[in-house]
């Protein structure tokens, strides 16, 4: 009965004042995040991750990940009653939540979208619980040259499935290889790239990183763009959440369904919560008597969405945490906040650090409750919150920016940094490369380059080794499948593409 | 604007690939290589450089077939907003927290193409006192607030 033991420890430790504290705070700014439009979860994230320096790093865990499920319970909101989506993982939720609020029905479409996602959550994290101990069990016999491809599978779905352009998606990922390797080698000591600067010698910051390319970057794209919506409060009030008898015998089928879809594409690499609800739509869609309804109001179009963007957000941590390979972007930044530490990442984490693990998924329990109080009472709070305007918003975000990137070693390089990997992530969006999978290979570059090396070692040279070994060229030959799929279905869309304008 | 080629991705393929070359130029010149048994620790960023020239190639070619749009290109904002991280770095130093935030903001204010000077000082001072609020007083950090070392 050893889970009973853990998931105790886990209790305990996420019940402790000071870690349920920081899993109330990132919660609480997930929601604010994921109800206001203009700022992404990554962007919150990296924003908030100085101050998790100072933290312990359970707690600084606790809290970036209650920022990351708590973007999606306020994404739904923005995508309800403003028909924009406050998170990508969102967008779907508006095709229905929208035409609900228009038809004086978006008070019950905010406490079913809230009900899925808390469902979607608890089915996620059941899943979570179950495997990742399995997984890591079995990934502690793994060698270099397996975690290399596996690390490889990871960056190369990430780089060609969500995005629009493989080519491109793959070039930022060799982009952030590359500028990983800035900074002393950690093979031979020799200094790469720092052009005898000595605050190079580290390495770039992967907080100045992803304040960069997705901070700045999105305020540069979003001044004078957003306006506050034009909201009715009263569509929030208790007396117009109360759902039908017949939405509730409408919704939880695809609220199961929608589950086990997100808990699957949540724990693939390169899928994630936006995909999810995008297949769940999809299916939901197809299997109902009256397809028709969809788009024009159907409570199985926002319940099924909802509780699988929730679903993936858990099982996204499965191959985090047990192997130490982030899945997408968000996930990479918690296994930067683990590095940052002091603690590996990899299949040992569960064993070597078991409050830390437990103590995470049981926070996921705590904070999903406490998402369910924060947003059912409040949430008309939430919806005056739209009302801000983002004039008065983004100088506090770039304050939060500049204090947070100079306060890691307080030093003005790094205020620098952000500067320089702002320029470069507004050139990016303006040439249309993705910068998510830049950062994916930037944090995963030292990792891959450490086990390339060592591997080549291990084969005196001798590429066939990796061939030789069943697992390793089992998740080879899958990468090869994964790049060859997605120029084929690329080449495919260009060709029915008429007008010929691609990823517009 | 629809253009006759891809004219963004041919130039984003064009600054790839440059980028490419150049790492791994530098890289080949001033970095061991070694073998590929006992690589130096040039090899990684050389074979990296390679990639990112092919890829660049392959965006830059492929964009030559095709039609696209001209982007659009924001002037103004960027320069506030990269002006205002700017002068942040600068100031934070010399003149301590208090003026770095007030004088970072009041430039980042200029992007919304009104000037309201009543307005921008009292955002800037809110933001002041949230700054000592949560950095200063609520996590400890040790930044003076103001300082005078020009």
């Amino acid at each position: 009965m050893d889970i009973f033991a853990n998931l105790a420890l886990g209790l305990g430790t996420a019940l402790s004042p000071y870690n349920l504290l920081y899993c109330f705070l990132g919660v609480f700014l997930g929601t604010i995040i994921g109800v206001i439009p203009g700022i992404g979860v990554l962007a919150a994230i990296s924003m908030l991750f100085p101050i998790t320096f100072h933290l312990e790093p359970t707690a600084a865990l606790i809290m970036l990940a209650g920022i990351w499920y708590g973007t999606t319970y306020g994404g739904s909101t923005a995508s309800i009653l403003l028909n924009i989506p406050g998170s990508p993982s969102s967008a779907v939720t508006c095709l229905d939540g929208y035409p609900m609020a228009r038809q004086g029905r978006g008070g019950v479409a905010l406490l079913m979208t809230t009900l899925a996602s808390f469902g979607g959550a608890s089915i996620g994290i059941v899943v979570l619980t179950s495997f990742s101990p399995v997984i890591a069990k079995y990934a502690i016999y793994i060698s270099s040259a397996e975690y290399f491809a596996l690390m490889l599978l990871g960056l190369v779905a990430a780089a060609t499935i969500t995005n629009g352009s493989a080519i491109k998606g793959l070039a930022m990922v060799v982009l952030g290889l590359l500028l990983a390797t800035v900074g002393m080698d950690s093979q031979s000591g020799a200094q790469r790239f720092t052009f005898g600067n000595l605050e190079l010698m580290d390495g770039l910051s992967i907080v100045a990183l992803a304040m960069g390319l997705f901070g700045v970057s999105e305020i540069v794209a979003s001044v004078r763009r957003i306006h506050p919506g034009d909201v009715d409060p009263k569509s929030a009030t208790w007396a117009a959440m109360k759902p039908t008898r017949d939405d509730v015998r409408r919704s939880w089928v695809p609220l199961f369904r929608g589950a086990g879809i997100g808990s699957f594409f949540g724990a693939m690499p390169g899928t994630g919560p936006s995909l999810a609800a995008f297949m769940s739509y999809a299916v939901e869609h197809r299997m109902s008597r009256t397809p028709e309804r969809f788009g024009k109001g159907a409570i199985e179009g926002v319940v099924g969405p909802e509780s699988a963007n929730n679903a993936a957000d858990q099982t996204a941590f499965i191959p985090t945490l047990s192997l130490g390979i982030p899945g997408s972007p968000t996930m990479a930044l918690m296994l930067g906040a683990l590095m940052i530490h002091g603690i590996n990442p990899g299949p040992n984490l569960i064993s070597e650090q078991p409050g830390l693990f437990w103590g995470l998924v049981m926070s996921f329990w705590i904070g999903n409750l406490l998402l369910l109080i924060l947003n059912v009472p409040l949430i008309g709070l939430w919806v005056r919150l739209l009302m801000v305007p983002y004039r008065m918003m983004y100088p506090a975000i770039l304050m939060f920016i500049c204090i947070g990137a100079y306060s890691v070693r307080y030093s003005p390089f790094d205020v620098f940094t952000v500067l320089g990997f702002g320029m470069l992530g507004y050139a990016m969006r303006v040439f249309s490369l993705p910068p998510a999978p830049l950062l994916l290979g930037f944090v995963l570059g030292p990792l891959v380059e450490t086990h390339f090396r060592r591997a080549m070692i291990m084969a005196r040279g001798d590429a066939m080794y990796f061939l030789e070994r069943p697992f390793t060229a089992t998740v080879l030959a899958l990468t090869v499948a994964v790049v060859v799929w997605s120029i084929w279905a690329g080449l495919r869309r260009r060709a029915r593409d008429k007008s010929g304008l691609l990823d517009q | 604007m629809v253009t006759k080629r891809d004219y963004r991705d041919m130039v984003a393929g064009v600054l790839l690939l440059l980028l490419g070359l150049a790492a791994a130029w530098y890289a080949s010149e001033n970095y061991r290589i070694g073998t590929v048994t006992r690589m130096g620790a040039g090899m990684v960023p050389l074979a990296l450089g390679i990639m990112l020239a092919g890829l660049g190639l392959v965006v830059m070619v492929s964009g030559w077939f095709r039609k696209g749009i001209m982007p659009e290109v924001r002037v103004l904002t960027p320069i506030c907003i990269f002006g205002s991280i700017a002068v942040f770095g600068l100031m934070i130093q010399p003149f301590g927290l208090l003026p770095a935030v007030l004088a970072s903001t009041t430039v980042a204010s200029l992007a919304e193409k009104e000037f309201r000077p009543l307005r921008i000082l009292l955002s800037g001072l809110v933001l002041c006192a949230a700054a000592w609020g949560i950095f200063v007083f609520g996590i400890g950090l040790s930044i003076p607030l103001l300082s005078w070392k020009p």
